[in-house]
């Protein structure tokens, strides 16, 4: 059977690669032994698992290349480090060989993109790594610094330049600097630097001070930094052609910069400030570049255009972007994937079961299989060929960055980055096929959940039982009993009702709520009864109510033990106030009853039963 | 407003070198400040909220970009106040379109839609074509209650976005809160085209039809959304009410399954998934299902209703008796359950007080074939003069040919109430053989088929209608809502008919000794 010996020549290859890696074996046996149960319907190899491998990158900072231009793909990418260990920077460019690590520079900061370009006509064709931070790109040919292009600088209003001038030689006040600044920020058309932006922010005049000192004599500047970077064919479709780089700066622009001599080639003015780039087409000829913007765009340029040809407007910001041929699939931070044509129209929209963390396209052209892989954070990753969902692969961490293509001499892998700092290499075996009506279309998986239906028990049986034999009896007697506690309800409401004993006092048009506190230690507590006039349907306040208390009076002494009550405002609460002493030195205590009764009736409106502390014993000295 | 550098560095174990940086506590170049913001853009984008709070902390200078994305992670965590407050901040700083819009969005989370339309409408002078800011506007006023200008930004929000599902589906409600349920269907169609795969639209469609009895049709769009999203719990509660009705109790069972593992705690479908047992005649299950739904539920009405009716199937007459006096409590008006309550009165040997409920069940309701029918068996079984009875079963036939003239479905009507009529001595009106009474059902509604399907329908309506009253003002909540109302149409529907099924057990015991219970139990198996 071909296919099977197919497969084993796959498993073969993944043999050789994983022999390959010797330092790396113990960490794979126990990952691959949890996925060799499933592996069997898997369309995937696991080929390497490194769950301890400490990288932190995004994923356009993993880059597949021929590095030496020897027929063996490196794996290149841009660890961050920790990033919350900041002003220290750990970020390094990793080149891995197989899955060894080959080579590491240290970088100054962090990178946000790397791409590899070729920048020259030499034979062989050995690419450079171009390797964006900051607000300059760094290049690398053969792992060795090369060059640094940095962003043009920015203009900077006349005004201000004046200002840190004068502050400079010292002859302007802070006020009358502050003020200047803030009617250029609030008016002008040239936005201002972050230096002066800062001055503004500060409210301490001392620390203003020493911030104006501080800059003085350092140059103004005004410049942007790099959010994203890709590259264009320069003036062949070829794979190893000339390069230019594509850059979208922090000021929403979009720089084409030729990677020979490094000037710009062409600008273009975004509305907002790009996250991600997709970029086609070869710079002489045609091409089209596709931003997605923090503000929930994606705008289409092209050849010849400084501004944007079309919108298309997403409900929510891009997690990534790809394009095949005319289609471009965004998945969104509503855990959305959408399918749109380069007119801005919508093909179709999916919702996925959990936030989308990375997006890769999948290119297999052996097999002329593309698909868009989308990394969940279920820790699955769907493939989707068109609209349909072909594949889903179980991974055990988060996926934070992913990039397919080939590595080493295999051809198709799917190189992941954990969330945790895990390196994962799948390889596609070579017998997969991925059909569209696949398995997954069948009924959910939840639909294998029982239902637990709860258990009777014996006893219930019996009383059935009894039931179908005496049923008018007890029928009788239910209602009997139902008809007695409706009535003892009634009653002892009622009686509460008349004493007032309740915490709400409710008539027809007042209600009041009542809350007592005590305070102290004793024997002298502070009694605070708190009234609140919560009526809700007439405005009109209360009035002609006072306080008064019963309690045994060989126990305690109140004082005063009759308050009157001023007028009562909806909604507000007054707190009275009394003193309660204890006077007997037994060490018992009691209730004391308050009761706030309307001056022209008898009976309680509402009342409240305090349960006393025991006091302290009064200490004489 | 500590945005400079004046917040000390958390004393963390992050940090240990960030104390004493360099001699100033100023970076020398401030022009890159902005190095960072993709990065936190990227890890907002992904949901990594938490490192973005400590990356925003360990930061010696804050720019307005950590302003923004700061006040976005608050929002997504839910602290919306603290949230308004940095884009308040930002606002004031740099007052930018975004930054209004954000202002507005967090002042209609916190529900304060006055002060939020203000903004918008702030935010509209800088911009004329933003979706988000028309449709956000006709929520807010939506919310206010002031539906016109409320469908006004809506339409507008439509014209500059064709695609946008939400903005259809707020439409469709309000066209629904105030009674249009044409062009509430007209909406939400329009909106399917734009959106065919979209579950939620096809749901609502769906339900129209429902109402309307176009069973085919609902069942179509539900199974539609069940493509798109299999797990979509609107669309699974509505096609296994259609399949319900349909007697499939298996598969209604097996799709229950998807909900029950995704709301355990949800009265409604623990109410179905009794039901299900009960056609699937598991009784004990289906008390079982039906207490656990009462005690999630305890003010449910279907669901006493539902236990009475299996109590008194399982011949429990008190537990049904006293079931139904609380479905009664909570509705008075409920003309089913005081029918019911006769049946278990009877049983309990109190002649009065049943005779009282149907009585009462009848005024509610007189044109119910069922309770009409138990209710001539109750007065055969109490001796009551032959021309009461006679008149009962009079009226009984006439509402009975009324029904199966109006009746789409013939599921929907038990011919076996007409053989139970006859074997209690009073066959369809004047000649007692079937055909006869078919032919006077021809002649009664004279076209029985063609003008059934227009005549009836707004009959039908109006009965289902009245079923769910609360639709229009829990728009707000809607999932909730939905889900309720789905679940009472199926349990009115199964019950009805078994009421009768009982009944007819019991008349077969009392006048007829000889044939037993459970011959009766596998007519009924037959009927289903």
């Amino acid at each position: 059977m071909p296919s099977n010996k197919r497969e084993k020549s796959a498993s073969r290859q993944y043999q050789e690669i994983s022999g390959n890696t010797n330092e790396n074996e113990t960490d794979q046996t126990r990952p691959t032994t949890t996925t060799a149960a499933t592996d069997t319907k898997s369309k995937w190899l696991s080929a390497h698992n490194d769950f301890v491998a400490g990288i932190n990158t995004v994923g356009s900072c993993v880059e597949l290349v021929d590095l030496y231009a020897e027929g063996s793909v490196n794996l290149v990418i841009a660890d961050f480090g920790n990033i919350l260990l900041m002003p220290k920077i750990q970020a390094k460019l990793k080149v891995f060989k197989e899955f060894s690590l080959l080579k590491e520079n240290n970088l100054s900061d962090l990178p946000c993109a790397v791409v590899a370009c070729y920048m020259d006509t030499l034979q062989p064709r050995i690419p450079a790594l171009a390797v964006a931070s900051g607000s300059a790109v760094f290049l690398f040919k053969s792992l060795r610094p090369y060059y640094k292009f940095v962003l043009p600088q920015m203009e900077i209003a006349q005004v201000e330049k004046d200002v840190w001038h004068k502050a400079r030689e010292g002859n302007i006040d802070m006020r009358a600097m502050h003020d200047v600044l803030n009617d250029l920020h609030r008016g002008g058309t040239v936005p201002l630097t972050h230096r002066s932006l800062a001055f503004l922010q500060m409210t301490n005049t001392n620390e203003a001070h020493q911030f104006v000192e501080h800059y003085k004599t350092i140059e103004l500047k005004r410049q942007s930094c790099i959010t994203c970077m890709k590259k264009l064919n320069k003036n062949s479709a070829d794979e190893d052609a000339l390069n230019c780089l594509v850059i979208g700066t922090e000021d929403q622009h979009i720089y084409i910069i030729e990677a020979q001599a490094f000037t710009i080639m062409a600008t273009m003015n975004c509305p907002a400030t790009p996250s991600f780039l997709d970029v086609s087409g070869v710079y002489d000829v045609e091409f089209r570049i596709l931003a997605t913007c923090r503000n929930g765009y994606i705008y289409l340029f092209r050849r010849g255009s400084e501004t944007p040809r079309n919108a298309i407007y997403l409900n929510s910001i891009a997690v990534g972007l790809e394009r095949f041929g005319k289609n471009i699939i965004v998945g969104c931070m509503d855990s959305s994937l959408h399918c749109y044509t380069t007119k801005g129209k919508r093909y179709w929209k999916h919702l996925l079961p959990a936030q989308i963390t990375a997006m890769c396209q999948i290119d297999y052209r052996p097999k002329g299989f593309q698909a868009v892989a989308v990394a969940l954070a279920n820790n699955e990753i769907h493939l989707y060929k068109d609209k349909f969902l072909v594949d889903v692969i179980q991974v055990e961490e988060n996926i934070y960055a992913m990039k397919f293509g080939k590595l080493g001499r295999e051809d198709a892998t799917l190189v992941m980055i954990t969330k945790n700092g895990g390196l994962l290499v799948k390889i596609l075996k070579r017998t997969a096929t991925f059909e569209e009506s696949d398995t997954l279309h069948g009924p959910p998986k939840e639909q294998q959940v029982k239902i637990d239906v709860p258990k009777r028990t014996k006893l219930y049986v019996d009383q059935t039982l009894r039931e179908k034999e005496q049923a008018e009896n007890m029928y009788r007697i239910f209602q009997q009993d139902l008809i007695r506690l409706k009535l003892l309800t009634g009653k002892e409401f009622l009686k509460s009702v008349q004493a007032g004993l309740n915490p709400i006092a409710k008539t027809k048009n007042e209600a009041i709520r009542i809350n007592a506190e005590v305070h102290g230690l004793g024997p002298r507590f502070k009694l605070t009864v708190k009234l609140q006039n919560t009526s809700s349907t007439s405005l009109t306040p209360i009035i002609d109510l006072f306080i008064s208390f019963t309690y045994d009076e060989n126990i305690y002494s109140l004082n005063p033990n009759y308050i009157e009550i001023p007028i009562l405002i909806t909604g507000i609460e007054y707190g009275f106030c009394t003193f309660v002493t204890c006077i007997t030195d037994k060490v018992i205590s009691d209730i004391i009853k308050v009761y706030v009764c309307r001056r022209d009736s008898s009976a309680p409106l509402i009342s409240a039963v305090i349960n006393m502390p025991v006091a302290e014993p009064n200490l004489s000295i | 407003m500590d945005t400079t550098t004046s917040t000390a560095p958390p004393p963390s174990i992050l940090k240990p070198s960030a104390g004493p940086m360099g001699s100033s506590k100023w970076p020398n170049d401030l022009s890159t400040n902005d190095k960072y913001n993709w990065l936190l853009h990227v890890m907002y984008g992904r949901g990594e909220y938490e490192r973005i709070q400590q990356f925003i902390r360990i930061q010696s200078h804050k720019n307005s970009y950590m302003t923004y994305i700061q006040a976005l992670v608050h929002r997504q965590e839910g602290r919306i106040v603290e949230a308004l407050d940095l884009f308040q901040r930002s606002v004031i700083e740099t007052p930018t379109l975004i930054n209004i819009k954000q202002v507005a969005k967090s002042l209609a989370l916190l529900g304060r839609y006055r002060v939020a339309i203000d903004a918008y409408k702030e935010a509209l002078t800088r911009t004329t074509n933003d979706w988000e800011i028309l449709h956000n506007l006709g929520l807010c006023h939506m919310q206010l209650r002031e539906f016109t200008e409320a469908k006004q930004y809506l339409l507008q929000a439509l014209q500059i976005s064709e695609i946008q599902e939400a903005s259809y589906l707020a439409l469709g409600k309000l066209h629904l809160i105030e009674g249009e349920r044409d062009e509430a269907e007209a909406v939400f169609e329009r909106g399917a085209r734009r959106n065919p795969e979209s579950p939620t639209l096809f749901t609502h469609i769906g339900l129209l039809a429902f109402e309307r009895a176009h069973y085919t049709k609902a069942f179509e769009c539900f199974g539609i959304a069940l493509t798109f999203s299999p797990t979509y719990i609107p669309a699974i509660m509505a096609a296994c009410q259609v399949i319900q009705k349909h007697g499939d109790a298996d598969v209604a069972l097996s799709k229950y399954r998807i909900v029950y593992g995704k709301k355990p705690e949800c009265a409604q479908v623990w109410n179905n998934i009794g039901m299900c047992f009960f056609s699937k005649k598991k009784f004990v299950a289906a008390v079982s299902c039906l207490k656990r739904a009462n005690y999630l539920a305890p003010f449910e009405l279907y669901i006493l209703y539902n236990l009475a009716l299996v109590h008194l199937y399982l011949q429990q007459n008190a537990s049904a008796a006293i079931f139904l006096q609380s479905a009664i409590r909570i509705n008075r008006k409920h003309a089913p359950s005081y029918a019911l309550f006769g049946v278990a009165l009877s049983k309990l040997n109190d002649p009065d007080n049943a005779s009282r409920a149907y009585a009462y069940s009848l005024k509610l309701d007189p044109v119910d074939p069922v309770a009409l029918l138990n209710y001539g068996i109750f007065q055969a079984n109490t001796g009551v003069s032959p021309s009461q009875i006679n008149a009962t079963m009079q009226q009984f036939h006439q509402c009975y040919a009324e029904r199966a003239a109006s009746a789409t479905n013939q599921r929907e009507l038990d011919t076996s109430m007409l053989e139970i009529a006859t074997k209690l001595g009073y066959p369809a009106p004047p000649p007692a053989p079937p055909p006869d009474s078919k032919s006077l059902l021809a002649a009664f509604p004279p076209p029985p088929f063609p003008i059934l399907s227009t005549s009836t329908q707004p009959e039908e309506n109006n009965v289902r209608s009245s079923s769910p009253p609360p639709a229009p003002p829990a728009v707000f909540s809607p999932s909730v809502q939905r889900d309720e109302d789905l679940s009472k149409q199926p349990s009115e529907e199964i019950p009805v008919v078994k009421t009768k099924i009982y009944d007819d057990a019991r008349h077969k015991q009392r006048r007829t000794k000889h044939q037993p219970v459970e011959s009766s139990d596998a007519d009924a198996v037959q009927n289903k």
